[in-house]
């Protein structure tokens, strides 16, 4: 708690008061360092899929390697889902799947703040993050019109 | 494999592209922890220009790069209380809207005219921040009844000063607005929505440097997430490409928030002010259609 104890530099762990936002940041950071990892293992998987089913020293990039749209790249859940059952398309389907994890986190962040700020009774960060919700949500029904 | 080929046969060492996609996706990460950027503006022209990609793939990847400088960096920084979370939820309000009417208004605007107005207003910016450059903490602000209210203000342990930091925010409206603008920004064009933040929090509310670039960090991330949904259903972000982003792009950020923390307010500003300078000829180029 006091600076002294924290003089020897990075990673002192400091004893934090009692709180709305410092509860809600310990809450938020896991829920970030979780879903970077998780993210970073999926896709991380997928990349060696990729390898393994084209061999070693692999050009990725190569004609045909960098294949666009249709079952090879899927881009909607259903077609996510076909790779997954088709078996030829899995690591693209494994790798989006982890970038998919990446994506929802941000959105996964102001829900545990809502949370959050809703167990300390901050009702007026509530609704903000009620209202950054919402308009996250007609933001991607809009881009779809 | 026969059809679906788009590859790149005119690519001198297609072998190297994986690694170099992450070697420069490194590079935008840390770049983007320290400055509370997501890395776009490093991404799509590094992508385009000396990958090659198409430009498509480039805007895609540069979303995710978004999303994982700010996840990355922010997973730190709301951890070692230097992003200030309320400031970013109630700001994001702000941001969000923007970038929503920025989707309403996207069509039936000028989009050259916008790189020219949000170029200069950037390029302002860059002089406004130079008298500024040698400020290592704001010291007392003018008070804000509405930053009391909202109760816009905390501490930070700063590992430079070896020293608790306490700070208030200023100008709350004329920083929402900002934020607005910011948010604008990213919806009608997609790029530079962190340097807004930035100097939104910097310039306007006058909060401490590593508060601004951390708290701007975790806020990028949300308004990305709003767009990523419809780029990745387009089939704008290419697994094999944003990939090697996602990978590079948190290794650095993550590398990033350790150096950040011993960095000095100041020393990050004369890094944010060349960036700043650069992005604005950048964008004022791209309005005259040089």
């Amino acid at each position: 708690m006091d600076l002294e104890s924290s003089s020897l530099g990075q990673a002192v762990p400091r004893a934090e008061p009692a709180g709305g936002v410092d509860a809600t940041a310990r809450v938020l950071g896991t829920v970030l360092r979780a879903g970077v990892l998780i993210s970073a293992a999926i896709i991380l998987l997928g990349i060696i899929l990729f390898v393994h089913r084209r061999g070693i020293g692999v050009n990725l990039f190569a004609p045909g390697g960098l294949p666009s749209g249709g079952a090879e790249d899927p881009s909607t859940l259903g077609e996510l889902l076909n790779a997954l059952n088709s078996n030829s398309h899995v690591p693209a389907a494994v790798t989006d799947i982890g970038l998919l994890t990446l994506m929802i986190t941000p959105v996964l962040s102001v829900i545990v703040s809502m949370v959050s700020f809703a167990r300390a009774r901050d009702w007026t960060y509530v609704a903000f993050a009620a209202v950054v919700l919402c308009m996250l949500a007609l933001g991607s029904v809009l881009e779809r019109i | 494999m026969p059809g679906e080929q788009v590859g790149r046969p005119d690519l001198p060492n297609p072998h190297g592209v994986f690694v170099e996609i992450l070697a420069l996706s490194m590079f935008a990460g840390v770049l983007g922890a320290l400055l509370g950027l997501g890395g776009g503006i490093i991404i799509v022209p590094a992508l385009t220009l000396l990958v090659g990609l198409p430009i498509r793939y480039a805007i895609g990847a540069s979303i995710v790069s978004v999303i994982a400088t700010s996840s990355g960096a922010a997973a730190a920084y709301v951890r070692g209380g230097i992003a200030n979370l309320r400031i970013a939820i109630a700001l994001e309000v702000a941001t969000t809207t923007g970038a929503v009417s920025g989707a309403f208004i996207a069509g039936h605007i000028a989009v050259r005219v916008l790189y020219i107005v949000f170029g200069l207003l950037l390029a302002y910016s860059a002089v406004a921040l130079l008298g500024r450059v040698r400020i290592e903490l704001p010291g007392d602000v003018p008070f804000d009844p509405l930053a009391g209210r909202l109760r816009f203000h905390g501490d930070y342990h700063d590992q430079v000063l070896h020293r608790r930091v306490s700070y208030t925010a200023t100008a709350v409206v004329p920083g929402g607005l900002m934020m607005y603008v910011a948010g604008l920004m990213s919806g009608l064009l997609g790029i530079g929505s962190g340097l807004f933040k930035v100097l939104a929090l910097d310039v306007i509310m006058r909060l401490p440097m590593k508060v601004s670039t951390a708290t701007s960090n975790f806020m990028i991330g949300v308004t990305a997430a709003a767009s990523a949904g419809v780029y990745f259903s387009r089939g704008d972000i290419h697994p094999l490409i944003a990939a090697p982003v996602a990978l590079g792009v948190l290794a650095g950020a993550w590398g990033g928030t350790h150096v950040m923390e011993r960095l000095r307010n100041t020393t990050l500003r004369k890094l944010f002010v060349p960036v700043l300078a650069v992005v604005s000829v950048e964008m004022i180029l791209r309005g005259l259609g040089v």
